[in-house]
C-alpha cells in the first residue's frame, strides 16, 4: 500500500508543494493586509492609506476565509498597516485558527503585551514577525519616525520568545541603518531569533518612487552579498543556455493571491493590479475567470517565457519580480531595473568567489563563534 | 497489537487543507509541510479521535484496494509516524 507522507521543510524546497498546487490553481499562498492604518512612519514604506475606502468588516473577512479556504489557500499570512490597530484582530486570528490555516503575522509589535502574546500563544501561528531596524533606539526610530517605538518592539520579541512562539526579525537593510548590521545579526543570534534581512526596497503601491532613495549605493550592496552576514556567499556556477530558460520566474497568480483591506484582488502583494473585489464577485469567479492578466501570468512558468529577459546572461543570478517590474516601468513581464542592477552586483560577487578572490578576512570565524 | 486500540486525534494546532482528496498538512510547531496522497489523506480525516486504529484500518479496507494484511501493517505504522511528529495525539 502506497501511504505517502513526505516531510517538506518550506524553506528549502517550497517547489514541491507549489507544483502540486498550480496544477490544481489554488492560491496557496494567500496575503491578507487587514489594514493600511499604521501607528509607525517608516521611511521606506509601500502602502498607501486610502480613508475615502471601507475595511473589510469582521463579517467580510469571515466570508472571504470561507472562500480562499474552499478555494485551498492554507499558508496566510496577516499584514498591514499595524494588524494590532483593528479592535477584531484577535476574532479574524481565531476564526482563520478554526478554518485551519497556517497563519504568520507581520506586525511592528508595538501594540503587544502580555495579555495579547498570551492570546496570541494559545492561537500558534505559524510565525510572528516582526521588523526592526536596529539594536538601539536611536536608528530604529529614526527609520520607525516615532519616539518610543524601539523599546515597544523589543519588549514584544521578548514576549513572544517567553512564549515559545516562532519569532523572526525582519530587517531591511537601507543607508540609515546599515551600520547596525553586525549589531542585528549578532543579538538574533545571542537570542535564538531567526533573521531574515532585505536589501530591495520596493517602490510605493501608487508608483511613488520615494522609499528607493533610501536604497544601498551599489558599491555598500556588493560588500553586503559578499559579506558574511547572514552567511558567507555561496558561490554558483552559471546556468546553461538552456537551464536559464527553464529557470522558474515568479508564481504570481499561480499559487498566491493577495487581498487589500478593500477587498481588492491582486496576483500576489506587490503586484497591486487588482483583478476584482471581493465585496463584488466571489473570489473563486475572480481567480478561476479567465481575465488576460491572470492568463498572461499563468503563462510565465519561467525566464524563458519573459520576452524581454529571455536572452539575458543575468539570469542566473536574477531575482526579478512581477510586481516590481510593474511599479517601475508599468510592464509586469518586462525588465526590473531593479532586478538587472541586483542581478549585475550578484554575478559580479560571484565571479570574484569563483576566482578565489572572495575573502572574508577571518570575519566569518569571529561572527560564528559569537554567534554559537 | 496495542496501537489498534488507541483513538488517535489530529493536533489541535495543526493546520491542513484537502483539495481533491489530497491534504497538505502544515506543522506550526517545527513550520514543516507534508503533502499526503489520497490514502494518507483519508486516514487523517477518520483520525478524529472517535475512532479507534482498528476502525480506522476497517474503513481503508472498504475504500481502498490492497491485501487486508498490507493495509493493517501500513496504516499502523503510519498511524505511528504521525504520532511521533506530534501530529496526531494519542487519546
Amino acid at each position: 500500500m502506497n501511504i505517502i507522507c513526505k516531510e517538506i521543510n518550506p524553506s528549502e524546497n517550497i517547489g514541491v508543494i507549489t507544483q502540486r498546487a498550480e496544477k490544481k490553481l489554488m492560491p496557496l499562498i494567500a496575503h491578507l493586509d487587514l489594514t493600511y492604518r499604521c501607528n509607525l512612519k517608516c521611511l521606506h514604506c509601500y502602502c498607501v492609506n486610502d480613508s475615502e475606502r471601507a475595511e473589510l468588516t469582521f463579517p467580510e473577512i469571515k466570508s472571504l476565509l470561507d472562500q480562499l479556504a474552499e478555494a485551498g489557500a492554507l499558508l496566510l499570512t496577516v499584514s498591514g498597516g499595524e494588524v494590532f490597530l483593528r479592535e477584531d484582530i484577535f476574532d479574524i486570528l481565531e476564526y482563520a485558527k478554526g478554518k485551519l490555516f497556517a497563519v504568520s503575522i507581520f506586525t511592528n509589535g508595538t501594540l503587544l503585551d502580555e495579555d495579547k502574546v498570551k492570546r496570541l500563544a494559545a492561537l500558534r501561528p505559524l510565525s510572528v514577525e516582526l521588523s526592526l531596524y536596529g539594536t538601539g533606539e536611536k536608528v530604529h526610530e529614526k527609520i520607525t519616525g516615532v519616539a518610543g517605538s524601539f523599546e515597544k518592539t523589543l519588549r514584544a520579541i521578548k514576549l513572544l520568545k517567553a512564549r515559545n512562539l516562532r519569532t523572526v526579525i525582519k530587517t531591511m537593510l537601507m543607508k540609515e541603518n546599515f551600520c547596525e548590521l553586525e549589531n542585528i545579526f549578532l543579538f538574533t543570534k545571542r537570542e535564538n531569533i531567526e533573521l531574515q534581512l532585505g536589501v530591495e526596497i520596493t517602490p510605493k503601491t501608487d508608483g511613488s518612487r520615494a522609499p528607493l532613495t533610501h536604497e544601498l549605493d551599489e558599491k555598500i550592496l556588493l560588500g553586503y552579498f559578499a559579506g558574511d552576514i547572514p552567511s558567507s556567499y555561496n558561490p554558483q556556477r552559471e546556468l546553461t543556455v538552456e537551464e536559464m530558460a527553464n529557470k522558474p520566474a515568479c508564481g504570481a497568480a499561480r499559487v498566491t493571491c493577495a487581498i487589500n483591506p478593500y477587498g481588492d484582488i491582486f496576483p500576489c502583494s506587490i503586484l497591486t493590479i487588482p483583478v476584482g473585489n471581493i465585496r463584488a464577485v466571489p473570489f473563486k469567479k475572480i481567480w478561476s475567470s479567465s481575465q488576460p492578466l491572470l492568463n498572461s501570468l499563468r503563462n510565465i512558468y519561467a525566464y524563458g517565457d519573459l520576452p524581454d529577459c529571455s536572452r539575458c546572461s543575468l539570469i542566473t543570478h536574477c531575482r526579478r519580480c512581477h510586481g516590481i517590474a510593474y511599479l517601475e516601468s508599468g510592464n509586469f513581464a518586462g525588465k526590473s531595473e531593479s532586478a538587472c542592477r541586483y542581478a549585475k552586483i550578484l554575478k559580479n560577487v560571484n565571479q570574484r568567489f569563483l576566482n578565489k578572490e572572495g575573502s572574508n578576512g577571518g570575519r566569518e570565524e569571529t561572527l560564528r563563534k559569537t554567534g554559537s | 497489537m496495542e496501537i489498534l486500540k488507541i483513538k488517535p486525534k489530529r493536533d489541535k494546532d495543526i493546520a491542513w487543507r484537502t483539495v481533491e482528496k489530497e491534504a497538505l498538512i502544515v506543522n506550526p510547531k517545527d513550520s514543516l509541510i507534508y503533502p499526503f496522497n489520497r490514502v494518507a489523506t483519508r486516514i487523517w480525516e477518520l483520525a478524529d479521535g472517535g475512532k479507534t486504529v482498528a476502525e480506522i484500518i476497517d474503513e481503508i479496507k472498504n475504500e481502498f484496494d490492497a491485501s487486508p494484511e498490507t493495509i493493517e501493517r501500513d496504516v499502523a505504522e503510519f498511524i505511528e509516524n504521525l504520532i511521533s511528529k506530534g501530529l496526531l495525539e494519542k487519546q
